[in-house]
């Protein structure tokens, strides 16, 4: 997709005399050796290597009593070293996808193990420790191949671990048990940011992202009385500062406008949103109030960073669009009857669309400037 | 870019990084494998009565669910030592001793590690449970159901409806090896006395 693309906009060039001719080779050449990514075997290889490795879960959950315990442990260790020989021949032969797909299957072949001695020796209800070994699994793997499906598992497995958890412990208190928990998550979030990092991997970064976002407010829920969306609204709105007016010093390390300001924008949003709906019988005063902040918010964070970065621009008109159809409801939706609603509603959302189209010309203008 | 950061960046030969995600794959299994081994082949073995978690719940796929008679459940009276200061999430020790037909009960039980215990005796650490503290403004203690990581039996697909009716009748024990830190192992599963399933070490 964005190969034809670009090569289309690279023949443009050329023949409008932007680029000089052979310019355009050399750039989509350029384009080519950097961008390896998503290809359909490549997404295939990885689907394949979840379905052998589904499988290999399924027959171990079979409890197939035909073969001999220590004849399945075997087996299974020697597909795990399989899987890892085939990703190293794999990086060797220049074929990361295939690599990727090999350590998604090794460590699926790894969960099934751990599955396998609980089942051998009769454990049970040790979620978090699973999880945990599991996940630690992954971030070896993750940092050994600078693989980005093993820092991406790692990150999902880092969820499991925190619901199992926090599952194990809600509404308990705080005691050094917990403490413990806390840090475990804490510096699994960090161990996901390292992998994602080291394998280059955006998906694993954001994994990692909003697991510290989701231990913070768990830790917070778990230890005060502060309500989750008033501290959600307050951590998206320094997080929204800190990306957007960012001081010069921290240039370097956060960009301007960029992912934190991304997330704060939503954090922010999402909390405000929070607070509207946990509300309990407010009053009309105090709801418009909030509502004219939560439009007001949001034309402001479109007006701050919607220039520079999609996402927050994009979120903000949600928000506001959300916004809007919520005072229209609260306000004359009993008065007007479902027809009535959807009317208005279809109008504000119409009056709206015309507004984002003005608003997006001016960002195109201010773009195309520098 | 700085150099440490470089240097965390750098790939790794892909040999080598197959051989250290081996060695730890395998070798945490292989520790999991071995502790669990180690409790079986040195622990002291107790026999446990079992009894039916849910009656009306028979037969959960490959498994066989088994609750523990005076064990799952305890009396709040037999707690000594402190009681926590308030409602939290900790394990339990009982401390275990032979009743009248030779199986284990409970004798006491404490949020701390016990420090004195006869020689008939056995301490058994549970997993974690919620614990409910009384306060001052009411409520009373309370220990949830406990459990101790022993509480499923994995059998062949299809044999474990018998295992479940004999279980509801109070015939099923199990032999439980405990390890001196009061981690328990499934040892040998029993109806009337007679041995049904022995656990090979490996």
């Amino acid at each position: 997709m964005l190969r034809r693309y670009l090569s289309r906009e690279l023949d443009q060039w050329t023949r409008s005399g932007l680029l000089a001719p052979g310019q355009a080779q050399v750039l989509l050449a350029d384009h080519d050796r950097r961008y390896t990514g998503f290809s359909l075997s490549a997404v295939l290889a990885v689907l394949a290597a979840v379905l052998f490795g589904a499988a290999v879960i399924a027959l171990i959950a079979a409890n197939w009593e035909v073969i001999p315990r220590a004849t399945r442990v075997i087996a299974l260790l020697i597909l795990l070293m399989a899987g890892l020989a085939a990703a190293a021949v794999a990086v060797r032969r220049g074929a990361p996808w295939v690599a990727e797909a090999a350590l998604v299957f090794t460590l699926l072949c790894y969960g099934a193990g751990i599955a396998l001695v609980a089942q051998m020796y009769h454990l049970s209800g040790d979620e978090t420790g699973f999880m945990l070994t599991w996940a630690v699994g992954a971030l070896v793997v993750s940092f050994a191949f600078a693989s980005a499906m093993a820092a991406a598992g790692a990150g999902l497995l880092g969820f499991g671990y925190l619901l199992a958890v926090q599952d194990l412990f809600s509404g308990s208190g705080t005691n050094p048990q917990d403490l413990s928990s806390y840090a475990t998550v804490l510096a699994l979030a960090f161990a996901v940011g390292v992998a994602a990092w080291r394998s280059r991997s955006a998906i694993a970064g954001h994994l990692s992202a909003l697991l510290l976002i989701s231990w913070v407010m768990w830790v917070i829920f778990e230890t005060t009385e502060l309500e989750p969306g008033y501290v959600l609204a307050a951590l998206g709105a320094v997080a929204f500062g800190a990306g957007s007016f960012t001081p010069s010093p921290l240039t370097g390390t956060i960009s301007r406008h960029g992912a934190v300001s991304a997330y704060g924008a939503v954090m922010l949003l999402s909390g405000l949103g929070l607070i509207q709906v946990s509300l309990v019988d407010p009053g009309l005063g105090v709801e418009m109030a909030l509502a004219a902040f939560i439009l007001v918010v949001s034309v402001a964070v479109l007006a701050v960073a919607g220039g520079e970065n999609r996402l927050v621009r994009r979120f903000a008109y949600f928000a506001f669009a959300c916004e809007t159809l919520y005072v229209v409801g609260e306000t004359l939706g009993s008065l007007l009857g479902s027809f009535g609603f959807l009317f208005l509603g279809g109008v504000a959302l119409a009056v709206m669309a015309f507004a984002v189209t003005k608003i997006e010309k001016r960002f195109k203008k201010g773009e195309a400037r520098p | 870019m700085t150099g440490p950061g470089q240097m965390l960046r750098r790939p790794l030969n892909p040999y080598l990084a197959a051989l250290v995600s081996a060695v730890v794959l395998i070798g945490t299994l292989a520790l999991a494998i071995e502790q669990r081994a180690a409790i079986l082949r040195d622990g002291r073995e107790i026999l446990l009565k079992t009894e039916p978690v849910d009656p009306r719940d028979l037969m959960r796929g490959d498994y066989v669910r088994l609750g523990y008679t005076d064990l799952s459940s305890i009396d709040e009276t037999l707690v000594t030592g402190p009681w926590p200061d308030r409602d939290t999430t900790i394990p339990v020790w009982l401390t275990l001793a032979p009743g009248e037909d030779g199986a284990f009960v409970a004798r006491s039980a404490s949020f701390s590690r016990p420090e004195t215990v006869a020689a008939e005796e056995v301490v058994l650490k549970s997993l974690p449970v919620r614990v409910t503290v009384a306060q001052p403004s009411g409520g009373l203690n309370a220990i949830g159901r406990l459990e101790f990581g022993i509480e499923r039996y994995y059998v062949p697909e299809g044999e474990g409806l018998e295992i479940e009716k004999a279980q509801n009748q109070g015939r099923t024990t199990v032999a439980v090896r405990i390890s001196p830190d009061g981690a328990p192992q499934i040892a040998r599963l029993m109806i009337d006395g007679e041995t049904l399933y022995e656990e090979p070490l490996y």
